[in-house]
């Protein structure tokens, strides 16, 4: 099937409808509750800031250049149309939906080079993006996480040189991606072919590289804030983390309380503080242990390049539920690789409904959390239960997905299914 | 294990919590929004610290008479008026949306106090006091029950050096330079020293909780007796002079190019009954003008923060010569509507005013 033939299937053109139509309710009702959110708070800050000639990480305005170069790119296109906010609102959620559009198209072509279910994959991906569409316009992490959808379409049609080349992108858009490199480079590793990893490797490093020489030149030393920002942040309040904790405070077993700082909400505490310190270590470790151990499996079970779709959920999903930080939007990143993955060739296989249900009751939860986050600020109980039980949907996906790849050795995973 | 019942579980677990928590939070009102109904009442100090003007950090207890305020006990009475009695004198003043401020003397030292509810639980007070016996500051938090709040507030290190070329003036007219030193800091107070073409004296600083995280202010006084309101942003340390009408932004940075986004309010206007306010001038994020308010004229000053809703603090220096301070605050496109609050000096009257935009 052809780009021509999924344009003018029924599904595309509806889910094409409901994008939009999601973007519409959603500058509806930001008009209508006239909260200002990031993209007009922050996003046009830097924007306007960029169309009066500052670079990003050059100079300061009371606000943190947090963000991976890129990242500043997407803030910059809506500015050069208009810095009136409510304009700069409306091109920047036009430009969400190009994307979301785009993430349709690469979702129902990657389904289609599955094998996959691409209406049950489409469906998913639709039903996802709505429930996080207070996220969806008015972050920017749909981009990185369409952008790393394309790296993988890209990866399983073998076209890996570009496969690579957009992760890099991807991750100096959002950091995040670059949880992958391994899993894209597992084909090769597998195989001990040192010299395609190490091809794959330089094309990575040296796209990033070159992404960055310009940020570099122009910004020097102070380049780095988009990365010592985050490694100074406290432990976040969404993150599995500080559920645990507030659950162990509310039981009188340690002293924790809710900060504000780093532009987001913190816990703080004896043994948070402590955990602070440890927290990003465990989290890269987890990240490096789940590849390697992909690179293992690939070999033992002779896996190909489509069978990389569980291990990079299991990766993405390490990465959240041991990561310090746990916002909202994360889940943005779940939703391509989700939404393929739960349209496999087993649906009817045990445990996907389970899997489904667990990952569309996170989401509920998510959205629901942002509008009682006041409760959660204050540690009212019944919201650290909810937060908590929301992590542990998490976590139990994240086993569930471990177990899919390495617990059984005599099916291939493309043949496995969660739980 | 059959899926069905197991999803069945999830989905009812998850409906029945999301339905708990929501309607607790909804109907029980456990928002950081402060009402003016649910506050009467005693409120007890949580804990509190001061800097005296050697440096040394010492705690405020409600037994201590040694601290510089005494014993501080603090009441909101139904009418949204507020008493503070210490050492069998009481002070009086509002609260208005959550803004305390007074200014008062007690054995012979002057006190001035910059405060918030935080929300209907929890009261941060700033306190500065000048008197012989040095420059003091302290920070003071109240809770209903005498707990430590669940949720309490972050300060930024402030310690290191800070510093400007440029100390503007009400007129806009530029002099310089301003350098302060922060030496210690704990929590929200700190101690250092500041220079000034007076010269370097010893500075001792409070700062009171704001919602907006990249935004702080507060109160600090220096060994010559001058009380400086200032703010933190998080680049920028802003000092002003409510008497002399001086205001400079410090950075640790000056070698940093400040970019500036935000409006310029320069003509802008306000008006309301007896009150006007008018923006002379802006510089960056900073701006400063006039307020009339009946008979007395003072000096603004304040800062947007692109994060949240524009602020000032402003004084108004009476005929007498006595300072009041005020807050001011405004919608977050900056030039919406107006909203100035006030805080007499004898703590005998405050006034919250909505004022009206006029033409540039």
């Amino acid at each position: 099937m052809n780009t021509r033939s999924i344009c003018a299937q029924p599904l595309f053109a509806v889910g094409t409808a409901i994008v939009f139509l999601l973007m519409i309710v959603f500058l509806l009702a930001d008009f209508v509750g006239s909260g200002l959110g990031e993209v007009q708070l922050n996003y046009r800050v830097y924007g306007e800031a960029m169309l009066n000639g500052y670079a990003p990480y050059t100079v300061t305005n009371g606000l943190s250049w947090e963000y991976p170069p890129l990242a500043f790119v997407f803030m910059l296109v809506p500015a050069l149309f208009s810095t009136e906010p409510s304009l700069y609102q409306l091109y920047y959620c036009l430009m969400i939906a190009m994307f979301a559009v785009l993430g349709l198209w690469l979702i129902i072509k990657t389904a289609q080079v599955l094998g996959y279910n691409q209406k049950i994959a489409a469906i998913l991906y639709l039903v996802l993006t709505a429930m996080m569409t207070r996220f969806v316009f008015d972050r920017y992490d749909f981009f990185p996480a369409v952008m790393t959808l394309a790296a993988f379409y890209l990866l399983i049609t073998d076209r890996r040189t570009a496969a690579l080349t957009v992760l890099a992108v991807a991750t100096l858009t959002k950091v995040y991606p670059s949880i992958f490199i391994l899993v894209f480079l597992t084909p090769a590793l597998a195989k001990h072919d040192w010299r395609q990893a190490g091809r794959g490797l330089a094309v990575y490093l040296g796209a990033c590289v070159l992404i960055c020489l310009p940020f570099l030149a122009l910004a020097g030393g102070d380049f780095m804030e988009f990365v010592t920002y985050h490694t100074g942040r406290l432990i976040q309040l969404e993150s599995t983390a500080a559920g645990a904790l507030m659950l162990l405070g509310a039981g009188g077993l340690t002293d924790v309380w809710t900060v504000s700082s780093s532009g987001s909400f913190n816990i703080a505490g004896p043994l948070a503080d402590a955990l602070n310190g440890v927290i990003l270590p465990i989290t890269a470790a987890a990240v490096v242990a789940v590849s390697l151990l992909t690179i293992v499996q690939y070999r033992r079970r002779e896996m190909t390049a489509v069978d990389l779709l569980m291990p990079m959920c299991c990766i993405l999903l390490t990465f959240i539920v041991f990561n310090k930080v746990f916002s909202a939007q994360y889940l943005i990143w779940i939703i391509p690789l989700a939404a393929l993955v739960l349209a496999g060739p087993h649906s009817a296989r045990p445990g996907r409904l389970t899997a489904t249900t667990a990952l569309v009751a996170a989401f509920a939860i998510s959205a629901c959390l942002f509008l009682i986050y006041d409760g959660l600020c204050y540690q009212n109980p019944l919201c650290v239960l909810l937060l908590v039980f929301r992590n542990l949907l998490l976590i139990g996906l994240f086993i569930c997905t471990v177990r899919s790849i390495y617990c059984d050795q005599t099916q291939p995973p493309t043949a496995h299914t969660f739980g | 294990m059959k899926e069905r019942p197991v999803c069945a579980i999830l989905a009812a677990t998850t409906v029945i919590l999301i339905a708990s928590a929501s309607l607790f939070c909804l109907c029980g009102g456990l928002g950081n929004q402060v009402g003016q109904n649910d506050l009467a009442g005693e409120w007890l100090l949580a804990s509190g610290s001061y800097y005296d003007d050697e440096g040394t950090l010492s705690d405020v207890c409600n037994d201590a008479v040694e601290s510089p305020l005494g014993t501080l006990v603090v009441t909101i009475n139904d009418d949204c008026t507020f008493t503070a009695e210490t050492a069998g004198q009481t002070v009086t003043g509002a609260v208005e949306d959550g803004e305390i401020a007074t200014h008062f003397t007690l054995s012979e030292r002057n006190f001035t106090v910059l405060g918030r509810l935080f929300d209907t639980s929890t009261l941060y007070l700033a306190v500065a006091a000048a008197g012989a016996e040095g420059p003091t500051a302290a920070e003071l938090t109240y809770t209903r029950d005498g707990g430590l709040p669940t949720f309490r507030d972050y300060y930024q290190s402030l310690t290191g050096s800070w510093s400007t070329d440029t100390v503007w003036n009400t007129d806009g007219i530029t002099s310089g330079p301003l350098a302060a030193v922060i030496t210690k800091q704990t929590s929200g107070i700190f101690y250092g020293s500041v220079t000034t073409s007076d010269g370097t004296s010893v500075l001792c600083g409070a700062l009171s909780m704001l919602e907006c995280a990249p935004l702080r202010s507060g109160l600090a006084i220096d060994g010559n007796g001058n009380t400086w309101a200032v703010m933190i942003k998080n680049n920028q340390f802003i000092f002003a002079d409510p008497v002399s009408g001086r205001e400079a932004e410090l950075t640790e940075f000056p070698d940093v190019t400040q970019v500036y986004v935000q409006q310029d309010l320069t003509g802008y206007s306000w008006s309301g009954t007896e009150t006007s306010m008018t923006v002379t001038w802006t510089h960056g994020q900073s701006f400063s003008g006039t307020v009339t308010i009946g008979d007395d004229t003072g000096v603004l000053y304040g800062c947007i923060c692109p994060a949240a809703e524009g602020l000032a603090l402003m004084t108004v220096t009476a005929a007498d010569g006595t300072v009041a301070w005020g807050i001011f605050t405004f919608g977050s496109s900056a030039t919406d509507s107006c909203y100035l609050f006030l805080f007499n000096d004898n703590g005998t009257a405050t006034t919250a005013i909505s004022l009206t935009e006029a033409a540039v």
